[in-house]
């Protein structure tokens, strides 16, 4: 035969052909063509159907032309099926060059086919798995959280042990940095806020009172809080990703290795950063979103600023700025920790830093809210 | 080598969830560059991740200079880790730090030697690898070989009688990886380290190594030990097959040449 082509024109189905020859009690199967993977397909079944119910077939391949993996896996299928009913395939007439490929894939073995999808699993069992999975994050999770609190006492008993270059460098990304889109976000909260309480306040005669509404809330409560969530979107996504690349890359190995903690040297520079921060960029929004209430004030209603100004020195106290701070504190080391920690769990792989970066945001923010809600609790029981 | 070896492996079974390779038994005498060897997946690194004590075997021993760092914990187990330094494979430099200061921080965590101290000794591993006047490169701005050779440096920043290397010549090609072959032989004889490498390379284990074990994936266990020559001539097909695929590979590159 002659030397395969090596390209042709065209490779619709029509390019190859499969002929069946009976003679005595021989089957012979004939083809003819380009087997490739643009015409395997349209012929499989074909092929298969050729095969004899029982004995022995010829594969007559003298007129193949071509073949390439796809060809070479439908030749293997009919070998299987002739397996199965006690008999074998046979292949003659191959170019040396496509023998050599067929040796190389072994067509006396099958090929084995994967089971059809794993077995559908009942709703009971899914809703099992997951739970033992949330618990054993859990557990992971409690672990960390325990190493870094271990590793916060370590570095306040011996403070010369910490890397306050490493805690500087933090501070400036994850606070000076976050400086504007913190503030920005504080102010349009309290304008938001003001602008949409002044109208039914007015309505009952009440817009008097509208620092009343804006300085408790932002200071106790939303100040802190949307702190804390765009810097679980901003630091927290950030640090997990950094961790994260590093265990990737056995960096963390290395520092494992060298003896030197993984959690004293990456987690308390940037725990220690937050802790320190967070409460200052908490202040700045809630002091934005206060001023952002003044402005409706102001503007949209038409009162004298005083009104405004008493009434805000009337109604925040000293208990309740320091709640503020208190709360921004300890959502700041929620952040940071659980970004470390997811990026400390980071698996092998490119898409497992993405991974990490994701259930960092995530799980902090779920935090946050269940944290917020039983200090509510706690703050409504002794009285603040 | 008679003396005693420095690390004692014993009845280990190696794997993270499944047995990988059952009771290996070897023992790697002080200043001989040994080797791990056998195919892709028969647990090489899995070996070498137990015996640096990142991953608990399924079970046995491994003593290294006579503590056993499966069971140690606490400032027992720094005090093994003091004792070897690692070369991972992709160089696990620390990408924010420069060359420098990646060989200097082992030394600024666990030594009291002044700043001034640690910069010199830096700069003489540095000179050590043959990589004098890139102290202020990041690891991102020197080549794939130079990120080895300082991490071979970091490994050594502490003075370690033991370096483990995985899969050294994994990424460099053929010179650069016969460079750092010879840094590794002649460190092995000036300072007397032991090495102890994984590899499936084997120009750079008949260049380098002392003596070898080779692993098998079906029998989970160690089918041959000695030296390269001694392996090369093994009485076990599978042994000698491994060492003549070299002159194997050229063929098969024929015939894959000839089906495209």
């Amino acid at each position: 035969m002659s030397k395969p082509p090596i390209a042709t024109e065209s490779t619709a189905p029509s390019d190859v052909r499969i002929d069946r020859l009976v003679e005595a009690d021989q089957t012979l199967i004939r083809i003819v063509g380009r087997l490739d993977v643009d015409t395997a397909g349209g012929v499989w079944d074909v092929a298969l159907r050729a095969l004899p119910s029982h004995g022995d077939a010829v594969l007559d391949a003298s007129e193949l032309a071509y073949c390439d993996g796809a060809g070479m896996s439908l030749i293997h299928d009919m070998a299987s099926c002739l397996r199965k009913t006690g008999g074998t395939l046979s292949v003659r007439g191959l170019s040396r060059d496509l023998q050599s490929f067929l040796d190389l894939t072994h067509l006396e073995e099958d090929l084995v086919v994967s089971a059809e999808c794993p077995s559908r699993r009942t709703l009971p069992e899914m809703v099992g798995m997951h739970a033992a999975a949330i618990a054993k994050d859990a557990v992971e999770i409690l672990t960390y959280v325990g190493a870094i609190a271990a590793a916060l006492g370590n570095a306040l008993r011996k403070p010369h042990k910490v890397r306050w270059g490493d805690v500087l460098e933090s501070c400036t990304t994850a606070g000076a940095f976050a400086f504007p889109v913190v503030t920005l976000v504080g102010f349009l909260l309290g304008w938001v806020l003001a602008f949409s309480a002044v109208f039914i306040m007015h309505d009952f005669g009440a817009d008097q009172f509208l620092a009343a509404l804006i300085g408790p809330a932002m200071v106790r409560e939303l100040g802190p809080l949307i702190t804390c969530i765009v810097l679980a979107a901003r630091s927290g996504s950030a640090f997990a990703a950094e961790i994260g690349t590093m265990k990737v890359n056995e960096e963390v190995d290395a520092l494992t290795t060298m003896g030197i903690d993984p959690v004293r040297f990456l987690v308390v520079p940037k725990v220690l950063a937050s802790v320190c921060m967070t409460p200052l960029l908490a202040a700045f929004a809630t002091a934005a979103g206060v001023i952002g209430g003044a402005i409706v004030s102001v503007f949209v209603i038409g009162q004298p600023l005083v009104i405004y100004t008493n009434l805000l020195q009337e109604k925040v106290t000293l208990g309740d700025v320091t709640l503020g701070l208190v709360k921004a504190a300890l959502f700041g080391i929620i952040v940071a920790s659980l970004g470390c920690v997811r990026g400390l769990q980071t698996g092998n792989s490119a898409s497992a830093v993405g991974a990490a970066t994701t259930s960092a945001v995530v799980t902090s923010i779920v935090f946050l809210a269940i944290t917020d809600a039983l200090l509510a609790v706690i703050v409504q029981i002794i009285g603040i | 080598m008679s003396r005693d070896p420095i690390i004692r492996v014993r009845n280990l079974t190696v794997g993270y969830d499944q047995p990988l390779l059952e009771k290996l038994d070897f023992d790697i005498y002080p200043g001989e560059v040994f080797g791990v060897l056998g195919p892709s997946g028969s647990g090489k690194t899995t070996i070498l991740r137990h015996m640096i004590g990142l991953l608990p075997p399924l079970g046995g021993s491994i003593h290294i200079d006579g503590d056993d760092i499966v069971l140690a914990t606490g400032i027992a187990r720094q005090r093994i880790l003091r004792k070897f330094g690692v070369m991972y494979q992709q160089g696990a430099l620390f990408g924010s730090m420069t060359v420098l200061e990646n060989i200097m921080l082992p030394m600024e965590e666990h030594t009291r030697l002044s700043a001034h101290a640690r910069d010199l000794v830096g700069r003489l591993k540095l000179r050590l690898v043959g990589l004098q006047s890139y102290e202020d490169y990041l690891p991102a701005e020197i080549s794939g070989g130079m990120r080895k050779r300082v991490a071979m440096a970091r490994a050594m920043a502490l003075d370690p009688r033991i370096v483990f290397l995985d899969e050294p010549s994994a990424g460099l090609d053929p010179a650069t990886s016969a460079d750092l072959d010879q840094l590794i032989r002649r460190l092995a004889r000036s300072l007397g380290i032991t090495f102890v490498m994984v590899t499936h390379e084997i120009a750079s284990i008949l260049r380098t190594n002392h003596r070898a074990i080779m692993l098998d994936k079906a029998t989970k266990s160690i089918i041959e030990t000695g030296s390269p020559s001694e392996l090369q001539n093994s009485s076990i097909p599978q042994v000698r097959r491994f060492f003549q695929r070299e002159e194997r590979e050229p063929d098969d590159d024929q015939m894959q040449e000839n089906l495209t």
